[in-house]
């Protein structure tokens, strides 16, 4: 399996998620791509005349001047550039920083379009209007087509993969990434099969990719709620787990609350 | 010559018969030995120790080397064997004022047994507790804690985005803060467009971002009190927690100790202070984070047990295992060593100390028994000695480091509160000392009233011969020595004579007889024998003297180099043989001297050269001036004294001090008056008092040899001696080799009571009496010299009529 560029989207820097990216781009020879954004509507509001911050410790209220933000910002690019200049060279990897400014989902997702995967974090500090993370991950992958990887700070990525599976189109390239990977790991292949999947499950193409791991483990059964993928992730230990979006049986929000419930890594595909 | 004065070989032999002794080795002698001669010191030493009264400490005095210490040890541990054990001492955290450690008492043995119990409680705190708080549990319910925090928090910022959105406004994060602004189509309304809005509808807007604005400012103002009511939750858990784990484990020590009530208080401020201090008992983390040695005070590697230190115990007197009370003897009495110290850590490059660095001293370990110090150490060592009578007056040991006393040490330090002191002070030192505190320090005399002074000979008698014998045996089983046979127990004892410098006394001087034994052991181990003999002893004498003999070999050198005139035979008027003692190293070195006198007709001055070049001391002094007396006093008292004389020690370049060469000194002054020659055979040494008697001086043994060293050096001529006083006879205890030539006739000794014996033996002619008629006979030394002096006297009464008719 081949990933050339990892991307790293960030507001504020993230020791956690840039030290898990850098390895994650170590592990597979890929460039680190940290996208640093600039939320346009921050500096709509600055260049508003009744604009005013209340600060976040204090409740003190002060004036919020463009020229200030735009300093703000800077301060906040140029920490996560060094940051990550010293954590690219100490794990000898290629990197480049960019800065974008834009509306977060529609910047980022047009940037992700040529990136093999997008690196999420979920507590990452967020400048602009409040978006959720979950919801962002999402709509970054319906938009881009990239995959998104959707994590905590200090969570490794670990074997056992598990993968959704519910027997959708989509869902035979997901399945067929994640045996990869569980292959090159190496690891056990987890596969949580939705109701609606269990019966394309057994035929011989898929069985043919599933035997691309060194072990796997069907689960059938599994209700389409996010409560109760959740619950057979914790049971099985697993280090990741993986789903697609594109024509998901799962709603929206079940896939949000994966996203937002998940003690593991989500990696999340088209 | 006087034969009568003569003293005869038999006279000067101080031999012991070994035949005479009843037992064959000193192999035989395992009774322990009774203590010679001290019987006033050891009642002494009872009466002090048993007087409970304050202020009887002891003053042992006494030179060095006598035995004082081991023997006031010895009857201290005998008499301390009987006694009660005193109580355990230790320190503990206060926890009302951790600068002012608590003292606690203990039951012998005991304070170490707490001690453990409260290492175990400690242990048993350090995992049990931290396992409470990893157990899921306490991570559920903390995170509960802290999940309903952050809810409260996100509901009030959720529910302020809810009422900001109904109003077309949104709530946005800035880098350090939050604001509002107003949304078109789920993005900020950008500046252009809201210039473009009505006035109306731009207050509207303005309006609503502040009424937000305010409503925002009161949550963030109560997110603190919230945090605060989460943590208060979190205490409260914590505490709660360790309550029961607290609880379980003190109610075990409560039990145990029940007696104790002191111990029970203790430990139920552990108990609060546990609860109180709940959160120590977690690694903060930002400590793991810190390097070794950068970790603020108070926290080490490990931030619990650095907490945890201080519900342990600090024993500093620890009775487990003694019988009776303590005996110490303090080898290094310095302020710290004496009263214990509090020490310091290095931490952050800050001092720090706890109670448990609290170090005891010597006094806390006797107390309660007996303490035994060398008195000039003491003094020697700054602050000891006011600290020692602080103490004693006081009657507590308070800790106080001498670097903080004195300001050198400017760091937060401990005040350990004070341990009620009770023991008996004993003191060693010389005698010179004592008399010195008793003159100098009224304190002394209040804080050290019983003096024990021991005799550093004893009578050389029949009964003490196998007592002493034993002694001997004694230092040589303790020595791992070869057993003495008699032979060289009678040398010894012979030695022992020597020692004292009196054939009626045997030294007590343990450490030089002990010397002795050594070194006769070794030249009997080097004569592969089985038991130490006469020969090995008297061969340890001979090379201890000969190792410490280069001064008196080479003043001998130059004596018969005739660089030191000294004449051994031969006939010299107002000349004579003197002889001198020197001390050096602890070695006494005697040689001879001459001494020549010059008269002629004067106004009646005796002047001592020594005196004049300042080279003379006081008591040498006072000898010459004794002789002017002695003259005025026996010659033509009816007439003025007219002569001038003069007396000199020759080639003397040092001091001279001390009356033993007065003698000498009158019988040259006489010779010169009589114009008597002195036989140069013969010296001299005694003080004459002003009636002519001859008087007692020290050192006669090393005079007497050094002259007959002179002699023998050149040749014995059978008429060469030593003229000592008669009050002398009982001190010669002389080397055998000069009793030997004594036997054989080839030198001699005579003991004079009166100047006349010793002038007709120095002179050989009567000294003379007077007779009936008042006058001496013509031809006598006396005679003679008052006819000089008669001479004298009409030559200046001549001058002075002559005088007067012009």
């Amino acid at each position: 399996m081949r990933i050339e560029r990892i991307v790293l989207f960030g507001q504020g820097f993230s020791e956690g998620g840039a030290e898990a990216a850098a390895e994650l781009a170590a592990r597979f020879e890929a460039k680190l791509a940290y996208l640093f954004l600039e939320d346009i509507n921050l500096l709509r509001l600055a260049e508003l005349p009744f604009a005013s911050e209340i600060g976040i410790d204090t409740a003190c209220w002060r004036n919020f001047e463009l020229s200030d933000l735009e300093r703000s910002l800077r301060t906040l690019a140029s920490h996560a550039e060094e940051s990550l200049s010293s954590l690219a060279q100490r794990l000898h990897i290629p990197w480049s920083f960019q800065v974008l400014r834009g509306i977060p989902s529609q910047a980022l997702s047009e940037a992700a379009c040529s990136t093999d995967l997008v690196l999420l974090l979920r507590s990452q500090p967020r400048v602009g209007i409040p978006t959720r993370a979950e919801t962002l991950a999402r709509e970054i992958v319906s938009r881009s087509g990239a995959a998104v990887l959707y994590l905590s700070d200090g969570t490794p990525v670990q074997t056992p993969f598990g993968v959704v599976f519910s027997g959708t189109p989509s869902d035979l390239p997901t399945l067929r990434l994640v045996a990869t990977l569980a292959r090159d790991f190496p690891g056990k292949l987890v596969v949580l099969s939705l109701d609606s999947g269990e019966a394309v499950f057994h035929e011989p193409e898929i069985q043919e990719v599933v035997r691309e791991a060194p072990s796997a483990i069907l689960l059938t059964g599994i209700s389409p709620k996010a409560r109760r993928i959740l619950a057979a992730a914790a049971h099985e230990g697993l280090g990741l787990l993986a789903f697609s979006v594109g024509d998901s049986s799962l709603p929206p929000q079940e896939i949000e609350s994966i996203c937002a419930g998940a003690l593991c890594p989500i990696l999340l595909l088209p | 010559m006087r034969s009568d004065l003569r003293l005869d070989a038999k006279t000067l032999d101080r031999r012991i018969d070994p035949r005479s002794l009843p037992f064959e080795t000193t192999a035989e002698l395992v009774e322990a030995p009774a203590v010679l001669g001290q019987a006033r010191a050891m009642e002494a030493v009872r009466f002090g120790v048993s007087m409970e009264q304050p202020g009887y400490n002891l003053f042992v005095m006494g030179p060095s080397g006598i035995g004082k210490r081991s023997l006031v040890l010895r009857l201290l541990e005998e008499r301390a064997a009987g006694l009660a054990v005193p109580r355990d001492w230790a320190y503990l955290f206060a926890f009302e004022n951790e600068r002012r450690p608590k003292a606690l008492s203990f039951p012998p043995g005991k304070a170490r047994e707490f001690a453990e119990d409260m290492d175990r409680f400690v242990e048993d705190l350090r995992v049990g507790v931290p396992a409470v708080f990893d157990s899921d549990e306490y991570r559920a319910r903390a995170q509960d804690i802290e999940q309903s925090f952050h809810e409260r928090r996100e509901q009030a910022f959720a529910e302020l985005r809810g009422r900001a959105q109904e109003d077309g406004i949104a709530l946005l994060q800035t880098p350090s803060g939050f604001a509002f602004a107003p949304l078109k189509n789920g993005e900020v309304l950008d500046p252009e467009s809201f210039a473009k809005l009505p006035d109306e509808e731009k207050e509207k807007i303005q309006s609503k971002v502040t009424s937000l604005q305010e409503e925002l400012t009161k949550v963030i103002r109560e997110i603190p009190k919230w945090r605060r009511e989460a943590q208060a939750k979190l205490r409260e858990l914590n505490r709660s927690l360790v309550r029961s784990t607290v609880s379980n484990l003190l109610e075990e020590l409560k039990a145990k100790y029940a007696q104790m009530p002191a111990i029970c208080s203790h430990l139920e401020s552990v108990e609060k202070d546990a609860l109180k201090n709940a959160e120590s008992f977690r690694l903060p983390k930002e400590a793991e984070a810190l390097p070794p040695g950068m970790l603020p005070p108070g926290m080490g590697p490990d931030a619990v047990d650095a907490f945890l230190r201080r519900y342990r115990v600090n024993v500093v007197v620890d009775q487990r295992g003694a019988n009776g009370c303590p005996v110490v003897l303090e080898e290094n009495p310095t302020f710290s060593n004496l009263f214990g110290t509090v020490e310091h850590i290095a931490q952050m490059g800050a001092l720090v100390t706890d109670f448990s660095l609290i170090r005891p001293g010597s006094l806390h370990k006797a107390n309660g028994g007996y303490l035994a110090i060398d008195a000039l150490r003491l003094l020697s060592h700054p602050f000891s000695w006011e600290g020692i009578k602080r103490a004693l007056r006081g009657r507590q040991i308070r800790i106080e480091p001498l670097a903080e006393a004195l300001g050198i040490l400017s760091t937060v330090s401990l005040e350990p509160e004070p341990i009620p002191l009770d023991l008996k002070v004993i003191l060693l030192g010389e005698r010179t000392l004592y008399y010195l505190l008793h003159e100098l320090d009224p304190e002394f005399s209040e804080l050290f009233k019983v003096v024990v002074d021991f005799e550093e000979e004893v009578d050389r008698s029949e009964s003490i011969v196998v007592p002493y014998a034993q002694f001997l045996a004694e230092e040589a089983r303790k020595g791992k020595l070869l057993p003495l046979d008699r032979g060289a127990v009678a040398r010894v004892l012979e030695e022992g004579s020597r020692i004292a410098a009196d054939a009626k006394k045997l030294s007590l001087r343990g450490r030089t007889m002990s010397d002795l034994l050594q070194e006769a052991d070794f030249w009997a181990r080097d004569a592969s024998a089985k038991t130490i003999s006469e020969a090995h002893v008297e061969k340890a004498v001979a090379a201890a003297e000969a190792r410490s003999g280069r001064i008196r070999e080479r003043l001998r050198e130059e004596v018969l180099r005739g660089t030191l005139l000294v004449d051994s035979d031969g006939e010299s008027v107002g000349q004579v043989n003197g002889l001198a003692v020197l001390e050096a190293g602890g070695v006494r070195i005697g040689h001879p001297n001459r001494i020549t006198a010059r008269v002629r007709f004067g106004s009646g001055k005796v002047v001592d050269i020594e005196r004049e070049a300042k080279l003379g001391g006081p008591i040498h002094s006072k000898g010459v001036l004794i002789l002017s007396g002695f003259l005025a006093g026996r010659y033509v008292p009816q007439e003025p004294l007219s002569l001038a004389a003069t007396l000199v020690f020759e080639q003397s370049y040092g001091m001279v001090e001390g009356d033993s060469a007065s003698c000498a000194e009158l019988c040259a002054f006489l010779s010169a008056l009589a114009e008597a020659p002195i036989r140069q055979s013969l010296a001299i040494t005694g003080s004459i008092n002003q009636k002519g008697e001859v008087q007692a001086i020290g050192g006669v043994n090393e005079k007497v040899e050094a002259f007959f060293e002179v002699c023998r050096a050149r040749t014995l001529s059978g008429s060469q001696g030593v003229i000592v006083p008669a009050a002398n006879v009982d001190h010669l205890v002389l080397r055998r080799e000069l009793l030997e030539k004594v036997e054989q006739g080839l030198f001699h000794l005579y003991a004079v009571r009166t100047v006349d014996e010793a002038l007709e033996l120095l002179t050989g002619l009567p000294a003379g009496e007077r007779g009936p008629d008042g006058r001496y006979p013509e031809e006598s030394i006396n005679g003679r010299v008052e006819r000089k002096l008669l001479e004298f006297a009409r030559r200046a009464r001549t001058l002075s009529a002559g005088e007067a008719r012009t």
